[in-house]
């Protein structure tokens, strides 16, 4: 099935297609959004949102990119509304402790990928604890360049931005990022 | 030659090499028709349970207990500043006109 036979059909509403396209792109755009929030259960939920807004928008989906690139950036936009919401939590939770006292705790987790070699999770979960930390542009285009090792074309198709501004986002998230290692290391010490 | 400016990011970004795609089960599918069906519009209507409408609705709820409490003070204020016994019932029964008067 070529992707403007699919398109055609999801927009029919068809059942198969949208079964196929879900099946062909699950682990994709899990993968994404896992890199993004780094927490599988809010990962789950962002992946389940963004193929359920294809299916309602497909209609509206104007082919100025290709399916995938489209998909990838309502996963994206999936995902950094899970994360303001979180930094909202986190923001009410120091104001008010008792009203959720599970946030603490998960915001001081470190993230573990389940697709990292074992000898390099300890390593892999302190540079995912530093991404975190950065301003939300940045560690967008270093998770989706550097950590998930997507080209610049696509990165810049998927962020709506130029190759400039990507990779002047790139520059200044190596740097912050270095910073926040060092902070780090030196804490421990 | 030019100097790495970012040794430790480096260094760390390696321990990414060869990192598997994080994948999802194979019930995904079955998931999110389940949460498909159950988004459905529905009948009936729910509490909006979510902290920013609770928090919301106390605001609410204590400015309009704010709002009572202090007319309540200031109508008590100026019942006890105005002259008491019949020269406050006469000018309540002044204001609605009820004052006796016989024809006789």
């Amino acid at each position: 099935m070529n992707e403007q036979e699919l398109i055609q059909q999801l927009r029919q509403g068809n059942e198969p297609a949208f079964r196929w396209l879900v099946e062909n792109y699950r682990n994709r755009v899990f993968h994404t959004v896992l890199n993004i929030l780094q927490d599988s259960k809010e990962a789950e939920d962002a992946a389940q949102e963004t193929f359920i807004q294809v299916f309602e928008s497909v209609g509206s989906f104007k082919q100025e990119s290709s399916l995938s690139t489209w998909m990838y950036r309502i996963a994206v936009r999936k995902a950094l509304d899970k994360l303001r919401r979180r930094k909202t939590r986190q923001r009410l939770h120091q104001v008010l402790p008792w009203w959720m006292p599970d946030e603490k705790k998960s915001s001081n987790e470190l993230f573990h990928h389940p697709g990292i070699a074992a000898e390099n999770k300890e390593k892999a979960a302190v540079l995912f604890k530093a991404i975190e930390a950065l301003p939300e542009k940045q560690k967008l285009a270093f998770t989706l360049i550097k950590v998930q090792g997507m080209n610049y074309e696509e990165a810049c198709a998927v962020m709506g931005q130029n190759i400039k501004a990507v990779e002047s986002l790139i520059t200044r998230a190596k740097l912050n990022l270095q910073k926040l290692l060092e902070e780090y290391y030196r804490t421990l010490k | 030659m030019k100097k790495n400016s970012t040794p430790i990011v480096d260094e760390h970004l390696e321990s990414l090499f060869g990192m598997q795609e994080a994948g999802t089960d194979e019930f995904f599918y079955t998931r999110l028709k389940e949460r498909m069906q159950q988004n459905e519009p529905r009948q009936g209507w729910s509490l909006p349970l979510k902290p920013v409408w609770v928090i919301s609705t106390l605001v609410l709820l204590l400015a309009v207990n704010g709002v009572m409490l202090s007319q309540q003070v200031k109508t008590k204020a100026t019942t006890a500043n105005s002259s008491s016994g019949n020269s406050s019932l006469q000018s309540f029964a002044e204001s609605y006109d009820q004052t006796i008067s016989s024809s006789y």
